[in-house]
């Protein structure tokens, strides 16, 4: 991992066309600004660590059909 | 025709151009790019999809509209890209069932949607952009549900 030390309101400039900058830094939170073209995404890592820990649990409850198709007789769809 | 390993069925014979190649994997399941989808028979709106390179691991999978009718599919442009959409194709999506031990409270995951184009049989998990769905959205609603 490369580490770099930066202040508030400096940048650093990834792949001539991101820019992280720090907007602010407050106790324990920093505040990021990010300038990338419309095609990158961006999004907190929690997301990814949350639909990864919703698979590996689905993926280990998959083989529960007799009860997915008793819920299914006695439940209403939540709309 | 050709035979196939299932979690849930064990060999079963299906179409030999029927595997579906993710663009992107399941996370948490990276490498892993083949899959198969597989009616559940007596189960309308739910299916399988089942790997082709791990015969153990499988998902439920369901069209999330039918328990959440306003749903509606916002994803990135560029997660569609990958998808290599055309004209007159169709998309299907579908979203990843969880069964916890209390079962009336199965949950879909809307915050890592998979889809499909079914034309090319190409897939990804995409991440929404609706900040409102996330990854364990009720299936049913318990009022009234008989105990």
């Amino acid at each position: 991992m490369l580490v770099l030390s930066r202040r508030e309101d400096e940048s650093i400039i990834i792949n001539d066309n991101i820019e992280i900058k720090v907007i602010g830094v407050k106790q324990d939170q920093v505040k990021i600004g990010i300038v990338a073209p419309r095609e990158v995404k961006v999004y907190r890592k929690e997301i990814y660590d949350e639909i990864q820990k919703a698979n590996k649990e689905a993926s280990s409850t998959a083989s529960k059909i007799a009860k997915l198709k008793d819920a299914l007789s006695r439940n209403k769809p939540a709309r | 025709m050709q035979t196939i390993k299932t979690k849930a069925y064990g060999e079963i014979q299906v179409a030999e151009d029927s595997v579906i190649e993710f663009r992107r994997e399941i996370l948490g399941f990276e490498g892993l790019r083949e899959y198969y989808l597989i009616e559940m028979g007596d189960l309308p709106n739910f299916y399988w999809l089942q790997s082709k390179e791990d015969p153990d691991l499988a998902f439920i999978v369901v069209e999330p509209r039918i328990f959440k009718q306003d749903y509606t599919l916002n994803v990135d442009d560029s997660d569609l890209k990958l998808l290599e959409i055309a004209p007159g194709e169709s998309v299907v999506n579908f979203a990843i069932v969880n069964i916890p031990e209390d079962v009336n409270r199965m949950t879909m995951n809307l915050l890592g949607p998979i889809i499909i184009n079914s034309n090319k049989r190409l897939a990804i998990q995409a991440i929404s952009q609706n900040d409102d769905y996330g990854t364990k959205v009720p299936l049913f609603s318990l009022e009234g549900a008989a105990v």
